[in-house]
């Protein structure tokens, strides 16, 4: 399992991701393996975020969204 | 249709955060019929709960969460009365069955309290769950089949919980798979700890008080999201739309557990009357004390007694006043000291039970103040203090008569205010502990949510210069801990007697004193109707105690004189420092006025030092009046018969009753009702519905409205708290006789004020300069003449080596016995302290009899050892004799490190001088510049406090100390406002100010600055 720098990877998608763009690529999600929610370290600034585990074409990974934005957070190899 | 049956109220400690009508009240909003409490191994919630659900209409389920072996959670509801019984019961054994603090139910005990139970598999932390979360679901589907045998087939449940967790929803899908199997049937609950998602970060924060980490550090037992609050049906439909079966069954649930009540009658427990009735045994003691107590029984005494009893067989608390009556009795043959306070001493028979020493009848004292026919089976509280020392053991009494299994102790709650608000969750936030201790002691005692008010109203906190924009974060997290109960702890006099097993009316638990209590406090227990004694310790009764001992002459406390003159003569000078309720500067100013010349005044200075009559106006009419400098007038004739004694002053609260009776002619319940309202200081609106009934009722009996809304405005006056009279003649009378021994015996009765500290109102340090000024040596601490406590010895004071600070026990012990030593060398071989209290006790001066040089003999305690190297070398030797002693002023600094003052010197004595440059007078030169005139003094600062005031504005006072007396200090709000932080912040304090030229010598401030 890496971890990937914040500001790589955009995400396409609604309540749910649709498709994540990783190296370039987009990757299209076949299934959503797992959904949790973290709030983070809110007395630093942080706020709530969805995790995903998603399963794509090209393998599993983990983003998040949250109030503005989508993360990619891990890509599991 | 959806029932939330796990839920968490703040009796979760440091894990539920919504108080519990905040909880009740979001049901209420949604419309729910049903709600269940499960707290975490308690029940401290339930009475609160079962009150909040009835009003509001919903029927409450108690439950809890409940810890099971391998340190599982299991949730658990009971359906009936019989179920909360095998509950408590349970839980009980859990907490007693195991350390304190770590309540375990082990398999045996869930066996053995089935009955009535409804069991839900738990939370994310239960063994069913954790098994299907790391996929062994053999083992959870062997562990679901393990309950499901304790319980029975209709009584467990899976617990389905969507908090939106990793790999959640997935095992909750293994876990309806393995129900469907067995087959057992499955249910949805919240598993609710707060009201709103906003909630979440409080009950972060407390999570990390509760286990000792910061936000920082990870940790099992925080949650990591905000899914935690009141979802309402409609958001547990939408998250459990899969498997709706789970959702109906919550309302399944619901309609097998019954509404039913916690109180019962048989709570109450009998007194072995050996075969008579228990109102003919009460009846024959009382007239039996009665005979003692008068000699000769009038008309007006039986029929006080035949009232009292009547009312008492009535209501049925006969048992109840034998019980009291027994404990009492033990105290007498123990040779225990004790005295009846409150208002029990309004009852004639409890005076002639020996439970109180206020003569009711003498007094005319309203009996409805302490039993009201028209409160029905609430029970009286009856107030008993012990001498300290000796309460524990009338404790265990009360114990072994009754049986373990029928008394506890009340427990309380300690909740969250502005100070320890701070000190824990800035400590969660990873704040430095100097930082906190900084901001934490400079916070006066106020409710932790008005903390950010605080800094602009307080000025040692406006000027402060603390960089408050850090603290933002903080102060809005205390704000939401405001009012949270922390911990459960243990009431210092509250036992409780019932005529059940208390086992099966609460949990009960270890208390790190070591008895045990149950989950209730003291307001909870009223509504149960159980029967609480109020056993308390009092450690002026203590230093009355060893006062009589220690005289040569024997004295008998309760026959001392109420008429001695030289005793009236110290209360008039107020140089009444260590007396018992007379000794505060507003009672020490109060006495210089009213120079006292009968105990009843003594009784009415008690009740008028009260924040109820302070905040009422009371005191300068009083004096005016009792000086005959103002005409005793009455608004209404009818008055006068009430407010007579007390020169036309409303001033007790018996006098309140009796007014409402009197003129607006309310029944006594309705009397008892408004003195609640003054004394319990209900809302504003309260007292004026009360006060419009008041006088329409008074206006229908005759009463010009003028009038009745005039007397109304004495009673309003009155609100706030107030004594009622029996309690103020206990106190007086108490306060009189300390007095008395403080007038004829100062030197012991100083001693033994010393050796029963902390109490009172002055600290050692006052009492030994008070001493001192009156005359009386006080000698310091020596191995070889001090015993453990304070010791008169040749009309000297000598301090005792308890006093010497980490002093052990046994050692001390040892010392004293091994009295006493020749020499330095013979004591450290024979004692062979530890090093610590060896310097200890060089530097606060006990080895002086060896050694006048204090460095030297510290040097031999400490590098030398002479217990284990007799022999000096010559360097040694020469280095010894040449070692300097400490000055005076240094001595002085280790004696009152070690002892907590110095016997030898007032700290003001080393600086002195340069306060005489600078024109600063001693406190005994002001005192002769007395009655008018401005000074500038300078002095220890004792206890700056902020009374209530009838105006509302802020006055302090406080009391200065320096080596030739005590000078009260009034700080004005415009003044304070000014020098707020010198006063509350400094230990020593210059004073400019004019000398106030009513009562007691006193200064009203207009400069303060600190001299720390």
């Amino acid at each position: 399992m890496r971890r990937l720098p914040l500001d790589v990877c955009p995400v396409r998608g609604g309540r749910q991701p649709e498709q994540v763009l990783v190296r370039g690529c987009w990757r299209r999600v076949e299934n959503v393996v797992d959904h949790w929610r973290e709030t983070g370290r809110w007395w630093k600034g942080e706020s709530l975020r969805d995790f995903f585990l998603v399963e794509t074409n090209r393998g599993d990974l983990v983003v998040s969204k949250g109030q503005a934005s989508w993360r990619v957070e891990r890509l599991i190899d | 249709m959806f029932v939330h049956l796990h839920m968490h109220t703040p009796f979760s400690f440091l894990d539920g955060v919504s108080p519990i009508n905040g909880l009740v009240q979001r049901a209420a909003e949604m419309n729910m019929p049903v709600l269940a409490m499960t707290d975490h191994n308690s029940l401290s919630g339930a009475v609160q709960f079962h009150r909040a659900c009835h009003q509001a209409g919903i029927k409450p389920i108690i439950g809890a969460e409940v810890t099971v072996e391998g340190g599982h959670h299991l949730t658990l509801l009971a359906k009936n009365r019989q179920g909360y019984a095998n509950l408590c019961q349970l839980l009980t054994a859990a907490h007693l069955g195991n350390e304190r603090g770590y309540p375990k139910a082990a398999e045996r005990m869930l066996r053995e309290y089935t009955e009535d139970i409804i069991a839900l598999s738990g939370c994310w932390h239960s063994d069913v769950f954790s098994l299907a979360y790391q996929r062994r679901y053999q083992q959870a589907e062997a562990a679901t089949k393990k309950y499901r045998d304790i319980f029975g087939q209709h009584n467990f449940y899976i617990e389905l919980q969507e908090t939106f967790y990793p790999r959640q929803h997935a095992t909750n899908k293994a876990l309806a798979e393995i129900a469907q199997k067995l087959p057992v049937p499955v249910v949805a609950s919240g598993n609710i700890h707060y009201v709103d998602k906003s909630m979440f970060r409080i009950q972060d924060v407390l999570t990390c008080v509760r286990t000792l980490t910061t936000v920082d550090e990870p940790h099992p037992q925080r949650k990591i999201n905000a899914e935690f609050y009141f979802k309402s049906p409609q958001q547990m439909e939408e998250l459990f739309f899969w498997v709706p079966q789970a959702l109906d069954n919550t309302v399944q649930i619901a309609e097998q557990c019954q509404d039913y009540e916690l109180t019962n009658d048989k709570y109450l427990p009998r007194f072995d009357t050996s075969g008579q009735s228990p109102i003919q045994l009460l009846r024959h003691l009382t007239y039996k004390g009665a005979q003692q107590r008068y000699k000769r029984l009038n008309a007006k005494i039986k029929s006080r007694l035949e009232y009292e009893l009547g009312i008492i067989e009535q209501l049925g608390f006969a048992d109840y006043f034998l019980v009291v009556w027994d404990v009492a009795r033990e105290a007498r043959q123990r040779g225990v000291r004790y005295a009846g306070r409150g208002s029990a001493a309004d009852s004639a028979v409890a005076y002639c039970l020996y439970i109180t020493d206020v003569d009711a009848v003498a007094r005319n004292l309203s009996f409805e103040r302490f039993i009201n026919p028209e409160r029905g089976n609430n029970l009286p509280d009856i107030d008993i203090d012990f001498d300290a020392r000796y309460r524990d053991d009338i404790a265990e009494y009360v114990t072994e008569k009754y049986g373990e299994d029928r008394v506890a102790t009340v427990c309380t709650f300690q909740t969250y205010h502005a100070r320890g608000a701070i000190r824990d969750i800035a400590k969660a936030l990873g704040f430095p502990p100097e930082e906190i201790d900084r901001l934490a002691r400079i916070m006066p005692y106020i409710s932790a949510n008005n903390i950010d008010e605080a800094f602009e109203i307080f000025p040692e906190l406006r000027d402060s210069q603390l960089p408050i924009y850090k603290y933002r974060q903080l102060f809005d997290l205390c704000s939401q801990a405001a009012g949270l109960p922390r911990h459960i702890g243990t009431h210092l006099g509250g036992v409780i007697i019932s005529g059940q097993p208390l086992n099966t009316i609460s949990p009960l638990q270890q208390a790190a004193k070591g008895c045990r209590i149950i989950q209730f406090d003291k307001v909870d227990v009223e509504d149960l109707h159980l029967l609480k004694l109020d056993l308390l310790c009092l450690r002026m009764l203590s230093a009355v105690q060893d006062t009589i001992t220690s005289t040569p002459k024997q004295l008998d406390f309760n026959s001392i004189p109420l008429d001695d003159k030289p005793t009236y003569s110290l209360l008039n000078s107020a140089e009444t420092a260590g007396a018992f309720q007379l000794e505060s500067p507003a009672q020490r100013n109060l006495q210089s006025r009213l120079q006292a010349d009968n105990i009843e005044d003594i009784v009415a200075s008690v009740a008028l030092i009260r924040p109820g009559p302070i905040k009422g106006n009371m005191v300068e009419p009083f004096l005016a009046r009792r000086h005959g400098q103002e005409p005793v007038t009455y608004v209404d004739p009818r008055l006068e018969d009430i407010l007579k004694d007390t020169y036309g002053i409303v001033l007790f609260q018996e006098q309140v009753i009796e007014i409402a009776v009197k003129i607006a002619g309310f029944t006594p319940g309705e009397a008892d009702q408004l003195r609640r309202a003054l004394t319990h200081h209900r809302d504003k609106g309260q007292m004026q519905a009360i006060g419009k009934d008041f006088i329409r009722k008074a206006i229908q009996r005759g009463c010009p409205r003028e009038v009745a809304e005039t007397i109304f405005s004495y009673i309003e006056g009155y609100a706030g708290y107030g004594f009622c009279e029996a309690h103020a003649a206990a106190f007086g009378d108490t306060g009189y006789k300390t007095a008395y021994l403080l007038t004829h015996y100062p030197a012991h009765f100083y001693a033994a004020l010393l050796s029963n500290q902390p109490m009172g109102y002055f600290p050692a340090h006052t009492l030994i300069n008070e001493a001192q000024r009156r005359g009386i040596k006080v000698l310091g601490p020596d191995v070889n003449c001090s015993q453990a406590h304070f010791t008169v010895q040749n009309d000297a004071i000598r301090v005792g080596l308890k006093q010497v600070k980490e002093m052990p026990k046994a050692l001390l012990d040892r010392i004293v016995k091994g009295q006493p030593y020749e020499d330095l060398l013979q004591f450290m071989r024979q004692i062979r302290p530890p090093v610590n209290v060896a310097q200890n006790l060089a530097l606060c001066g006990a080895l002086d009899r060896f050694d006048a040089n204090r460095r030297r003999v510290l040097w031999q305690v400490s590098v030398h050892r002479p217990a284990r190297q007799p022999q000096l070398n010559l360097q040694q030797a020469a280095e010894l004799a040449n070692i300097e002693d400490f000055t005076d002023q240094q001595k002085c600094c280790y004696e009152w490190d070690i002892l907590g003052f110095s016997p030898s010197w007032h700290p003001l004595q080393f600086v002195r001088p340069e306060l005489s440059d600078a024109g600063v007078l001693t406190i005994q030169q002001v005192k002769r510049r007395r009655p008018s005139g401005t000074a500038k003094v300078a002095g220890l600062l004792i206890r700056p406090h902020r009374p209530p005031t009838r105006s509302g504005r802020t006055v302090v006072f406080f009391t200065l100390e320096d080596e030739t007396g005590l000078l009260d200090v009034t700080v004005f709000e415009n003044i304070y406002e000014q020098y707020g932080k010198e006063i509350f912040t400094s230990s020593l304090l210059l004073v400019e100010g004019r000398l106030d030229p009513r009562g007691t010598p006193a200064m009203i401030a207009y400069y303060a600055s600190s001299l720390s």
